[in-house]
C-alpha cells in the first residue's frame, strides 16, 4: 500500500469518527507541517495555535478532501498554511511578526530531535531549490511561503502576469525533475 | 466540461501552490467539474513537488503538549492523565521534647512554606487550565458564529431531499448552502444504517457525483454535517445519499449502492 493509499485510508477512518486516524495523521505530518507554519508566522506560540486549528479544520473536513485535487499531505499542507496565512494578515499579528523580524534572535537552523533522513531529504530539496533560475525560486517561495497571489507576484518581480504563470509550471516541474524519486518519509 | 487546454497545467500548478485567484480557481473548478487524466496527473504531480517545497524548510516541533490540546479540541481523552500532586509526608504523633522547640517551629514554618507553594502551584495549574478552556470556548463560539450565519445568509440556498424507491420512508433530510462563503450544513434524521452498511453522501456537479463522506449513524439517528468548502456553488446541482458497503463506496468517483435520497438546490 502506498503512502497515499494509506493516507486515504486513515482519512476516511477520520470521517467517521476514528480519533485515533487524527493521531496517526498528526505524528505522521506535524513535522513537515509545523515548520512551514512556524516560517510564516515566526512565533512559535502563534504558530502553535494556528497548527490546532488546521488539525481541528481537518478533523471537521476530512470528508471533503478530494484525492483527484492531489495527495493528502499537500492537502494537509494547503489547511495548515491557510490558517497561518490567515494569522499573519491580520494587521496586529503582521505587526507583531515584523518587530519579532527585528528582535527576535534567529530561530535554531535544525531541531535536534528530526531523523537524519528528513534532514537529508531537506538538504536535497534545498540543494535543488537552489539550482533553480533565480524568478523560479522567487515564484515559489513568493507563493508558498509569503502567500501571494500570481498577481503579486508579478508586481514584486515587475514580470508580466502570463510569465508568471509560466514560471509557476516551470519551477514545479524542474523541481520534480531535479528530485524524480523524492518522496517525504 | 471545457476541453483542455495547455493554460489549464499553467493553474494546475498555481493551484499547487494555493496562489491561484479566485477568478482562475472558478475556470479550473469549472474544468475539472469532468474528469481530466492531464489534470488529474499534473495536480498529483505538482502537489508533490508543493511537498517538497515543504521539506526544505529546517525541521522544527511544536511543544508536546499541542497534541494533547489537538485531541481535547476534537472531544477525544486528553492524554497523560491528571496531573501529579505532591505528596505530603505524614507528620509523627508524638510532641517534640520542650527543649526543642525551636527546631520544632521552624519544621512547622518549612511545613507551611511547602503547603502555600503546593496551593499556590496547584492554583497556578488551575488558573492556567481554565484560561485554556476559556480560549477553547470563545474559539468554539466564534465557530459557532461562522455557522449561524450559514443559515442567516440571505443568498443562501436549501435543498429538500426526496426519497427514492429504495430509500426507507423514515428517512428525512436537509440542506443549506451558503454561496458567500462556500459553507454548507446538512441535517440528517431517522439514518441508522443497516449492520455492515454505510450511507454516504454524495454531491452532484453537473453529472458527476464527488463523496462528501459517510454519514455516521448517531443515538438517535439524527446526524448534522458542517462543510468548510462545498467548492464551487455555481455548479453544484443537487445532493444525493446512497447504500454503501461499511466504509464507503469502493470507487471514489460514483455510488456502488442504490441512491436513497436526492436533494435538489433551489435558488
Amino acid at each position: 500500500m502506498t503512502r497515499q493509499e494509506q493516507d486515504v485510508a486513515c482519512l476516511k477512518r477520520l470521517s467517521a469518527g476514528d480519533t485515533r486516524a487524527l493521531e496517526e495523521l498528526y505524528d505522521r505530518y506535524t513535522p513537515l507541517v509545523y515548520p512551514v507554519v512556524l516560517r510564516i508566522l515566526r512565533s512559535r506560540s502563534e504558530a502553535e495555535d494556528a497548527l490546532q486549528e488546521a488539525w481541528v479544520k481537518v478533523w471537521r473536513t476530512a470528508s471533503t478532501y478530494d484525492a483527484r485535487r492531489g495527495p493528502v499531505a499537500a492537502w494537509l499542507l494547503t489547511v495548515a498554511r491557510t490558517r497561518a496565512l490567515d494569522r499573519y494578515r491580520g494587521a496586529a499579528s503582521r505587526k507583531r511578526a515584523e518587530a519579532r523580524v527585528e528582535t527576535d534572535p534567529p530561530q535554531a537552523a535544525e531541531d535536534p530531535s528530526s531523523s537524519p533522513v528528513r534532514k537529508q531529504i531537506g538538504q536535497r530539496v534545498r540543494i535543488a531549490l537552489g539550482s533553480l533560475e533565480p524568478q523560479h525560486r522567487r515564484v515559489l517561495e513568493g507563493a508558498y511561503f509569503d502567500g501571494l497571489s500570481q498577481m503579486e507576484i508579478a508586481a514584486r518581480l515587475g514580470a508580466p502576469l502570463g510569465t508568471v504563470k509560466s514560471w509557476t509550471r516551470q519551477a514545479l516541474t524542474k523541481l520534480r525533475e531535479l528530485l524524480p524519486h523524492e518522496e517525504w518519509a | 466540461m471545457s476541453q483542455h487546454r495547455d493554460e489549464h497545467l499553467d493553474l494546475c500548478a498555481a493551484y499547487a501552490l494555493g496562489c491561484l485567484d479566485e477568478a482562475d480557481r472558478s475556470r479550473l473548478e469549472a474544468h475539472l467539474s469532468e474528469p481530466c487524466d492531464l489534470c488529474a496527473r499534473a495536480l498529483r504531480d505538482f502537489g508533490g513537488s508543493a511537498v517538497l517545497l515543504a521539506a526544505s524548510v529546517p525541521p522544527a516541533l511544536p511543544g508536546p503538549a499541542l497534541k494533547s490540546r489537538v485531541m481535547a479540541a476534537v472531544g477525544a481523552g486528553v492524554e497523560g492523565g491528571p496531573p501529579k500532586e505532591g505528596r505530603i509526608i505524614p507528620m509523627r504523633s508524638r510532641w517534640a521534647p520542650l527543649r526543642r522547640l525551636g527546631w520544632a517551629l521552624a519544621a512547622c514554618l518549612l511545613l507551611a512554606t511547602a503547603i502555600l507553594l503546593t496551593t499556590t502551584n496547584h492554583l497556578r495549574r488551575e488558573l492556567k487550565r481554565a484560561r485554556d478552556q476559556a480560549q477553547s470556548l470563545s474559539r468554539d463560539l466564534d465557530a459557532e458564529r461562522r455557522w449561524a450565519a450559514v443559515l442567516a445568509s440571505p443568498s443562501a440556498r436549501a435543498a429538500s431531499f426526496s426519497l427514492t424507491p429504495a430509500g426507507e420512508a423514515e428517512l428525512r433530510a436537509r440542506a443549506t448552502v451558503d454561496p458567500e462563503t462556500h459553507r454548507a450544513i446538512l441535517v440528517f434524521e431517522n439514518f441508522k444504517a443497516p449492520s455492515g452498511r454505510d450511507y454516504e453522501l454524495w454531491a452532484l456537479r453537473g453529472n458527476t457525483p464527488v463523496s462528501l463522506g459517510l454519514i455516521r449513524s448517531e443515538p438517535g439517528g439524527r446526524v448534522v454535517l458542517r462543510i468548510e468548502d462545498i467548492g464551487d456553488p455555481a455548479t453544484l446541482t443537487a445532493f444525493a445519499v446512497s447504500l454503501e458497503p461499511e466504509g464507503g463506496s469502493p470507487t471514489p468517483n460514483e455510488p456502488s449502492g442504490p441512491i436513497v435520497m436526492i436533494g435538489s438546490l433551489g435558488g
